[in-house]
C-alpha cells in the first residue's frame, strides 16, 4: 500500500529540486539588479 | 427501426457519471465563474467524448479505426506539447514584470512557493505512483495550467484528464484554499504587517533586456525548461518592444483565446471514462490539494524565515502569492492585508511575488522534468 522506499529515494529530488530552483531565482535576481544599475531609470 | 436506438443500449453507468462530471464542470464555469474558459470546454468536452461510439474520438470498427476529431487535436496540439506553449506566449504578453524589477528580491518568494510540488512528487511516490506519474501529478503544484499540460505529457501520463481537471480546480479555488492555510500558520499580529513600497520606475532597456536574459539564464540552468520560459519570456518580449503593440494585443486576446478553448476540448480526450473514473483521479484530487497547501505554506514560512534575520519585516502573507495563479493570489493577500487593517495595501508586494511564481513554476516544471529524467 505505502512506499516507504519509493518516497526516500524521492527525497533528494526534492533537494536538489528547490536547490536549483532557488540557485536559478538568485541568478535572475542578480541579473536584474545589474540591469537595473546599468540602465537606471532617466529623473 | 431498431438500429436507429441501437446505441442507446451501449450507454454504460460509467458513462453517465462522466455526464454527470462534464455537467458539474460547466456548472462550475457558468455559475461559480470557476476558471470558465478551461472548465466549460472540457465540461462539454466529457459529455462529447463519452457518448456510446462516439465519432468525436478514435474508434475501432469491425471496418478499421476511424480517427475522432479530438484525437486528431490532441496528437496536432497536446501530444507535442504545441498548445500549452503557444498559449504561453498569450500569457507573456499579459504579464507586467514592473512590479518583480522594481523589487526583485520578491522573486525569492516565487521559489519557496513551489515547495508543494516536491513535496507532493514524495508524497505521490509514497502513495504508489510511478516516478512519470508522480512529477506529472506534482506539478499540479506549478498552479499552472499550461506547464502542468506540457509536463504530463511529457512524461505520457495516463492521468492527463485528471490532472489537468485538479490544477485548473484548484486555481479557481485559490481564494477558498489560501487563506484558511494562510490563517493556519500566522498569527494576527504577522497579517498586519505593513510593507513600505516606494513606486520607484523601470527603464525601459531593463523591460527588454530581462526577457531575453531570463531565458537565456533558464536554458542554462534547466535546458529543458527552455521551451516554456522562452516562449512565455517571447510573449513578454512582444509586450515590452513596444513597436509591435498589434502582435501583442493579438496574442493577448486572440491567440490566447483560441489556444484555450481548443485546449480545453482537446484534452476532454483524456476524459473518457475507462481512463478517468479509478481511484487514482480520487487521489490526483487529494495530492492535487495537497501540493496548492504547502506551496501557500512554503511561501508563508519562507517570509517568516526571512523575518528572523531582516530589519524591515515581511508580511508573511506576501510569500503565499509566490503561486503562479496570477492575478487571482495577489488579489487574495492584498484583500486579506486589507481585512486585518483597512490602512494595508500589500497588493504591489503581492503582485511582485506572484509574477515572480508565474517564472519559478515554469523552472520547476523544466527542473522536475530535467530530474525525473535522469532519475529514470
Amino acid at each position: 500500500m505505502f512506499h516507504v522506499q519509493a518516497l526516500l529515494e524521492s527525497l533528494p529530488m526534492m533537494g536538489y529540486g528547490m536547490l536549483g530552483i532557488f540557485i536559478a531565482v538568485a541568478v535572475i535576481i542578480l541579473t536584474v539588479v545589474v540591469l537595473g544599475k546599468i540602465f537606471p531609470v532617466k529623473k | 427501426m431498431a438500429d436507429l436506438f441501437s446505441n442507446v443500449t451501449q450507454i454504460q453507468w460509467q458513462m453517465v457519471v462522466m455526464w454527470a462530471i462534464g455537467g458539474l464542470l460547466i456548472w462550475l464555469a457558468i455559475k461559480k465563474e470557476m476558471e470558465p474558459t478551461l472548465l466549460l470546454p472540457m465540461g462539454f468536452g466529457a459529455i462529447l467524448v463519452n457518448l456510446p461510439w462516439s465519432g468525436a474520438v478514435n474508434q475501432t470498427y469491425p471496418t478499421g479505426m476511424e480517427e475522432g476529431p479530438i484525437d486528431v487535436l490532441f496528437n496536432a496540439g497536446i501530444a507535442n506539447e504545441l498548445f500549452p506553449l503557444l498559449l504561453f506566449i498569450g500569457i507573456g504578453a499579459m504579464i507586467d514584470f514592473g512590479p518583480l524589477l522594481a523589487n526583485p528580491k520578491m522573486m525569492l518568494f516565487g521559489a519557496a512557493a513551489q515547495f508543494g510540488i516536491f513535496f507532493t512528487l514524495s508524497l505521490a511516490r509514497f502513495l504508489g505512483f510511478s516516478l512519470e506519474d508522480a512529477a506529472s501529478v506534482a506539478i499540479i503544484g506549478a498552479a499552472d495550467g499550461p506547464t502542468s499540460i506540457f509536463v504530463s505529457q511529457f512524461f505520457h501520463s495516463n492521468y492527463i484528464g485528471a490532472i489537468i481537471v485538479a490544477a485548473y480546480s484548484y486555481m479557481a479555488l485559490v481564494p477558498i484554499v489560501q487563506p484558511a492555510v494562510i490563517k493556519l500558520i500566522t498569527t494576527k499580529k504577522e497579517r498586519q504587517i505593513k510593507m513600505d513600497y516606494a513606486a520607484s520606475g523601470v527603464s525601459k532597456p531593463v523591460r527588454i533586456l530581462f526577457p531575453i536574459l531570463i531565458t537565456a539564464i533558464a536554458g542554462i540552468i534547466a535546458p529543458r525548461s527552455v521551451a516554456l520560459v522562452g516562449f512565455l519570456m517571447f510573449g513578454n518580449l512582444i509586450r515590452e518592444c513596444g513597436v509591435l503593440g498589434s502582435l501583442s494585443q493579438s496574442a493577448q486576446k486572440e491567440l490566447a483565446n483560441l489556444i484555450t478553448l481548443l485546449l480545453g476540448l482537446t484534452v476532454s480526450t483524456k476524459m473518457q471514462w475507462q481512463a478517468f473514473l479509478n481511484p487514482q483521479t480520487l487521489m490526483i484530487m487529494g495530492l492535487g490539494l495537497i501540493a496548492f497547501v504547502f506551496d501557500t505554506a512554503g511561501g508563508v514560512l519562507f517570509a517568516k524565515f526571512l523575518n528572523l534575520f531582516t530589519k524591515k519585516k515581511i508580511n508573511p502573507m506576501v510569500g503565499a502569492a509566490g503561486i503562479s495563479a496570477f492575478p487571482m493570489s495577489s488579489r487574495v493577500v492584498h484583500k486579506m492585508g486589507l481585512a486585518e487593517d483597512p490602512t494595508n495595501f500589500l497588493l504591489m508586494h503581492a503582485a511582485a511575488a506572484n509574477v515572480s511564481g508565474q517564472i519559478a513554476s515554469v523552472i520547476a516544471g523544466g527542473l522536475i522534468i530535467t530530474l525525473v529524467s535522469g532519475a529514470l
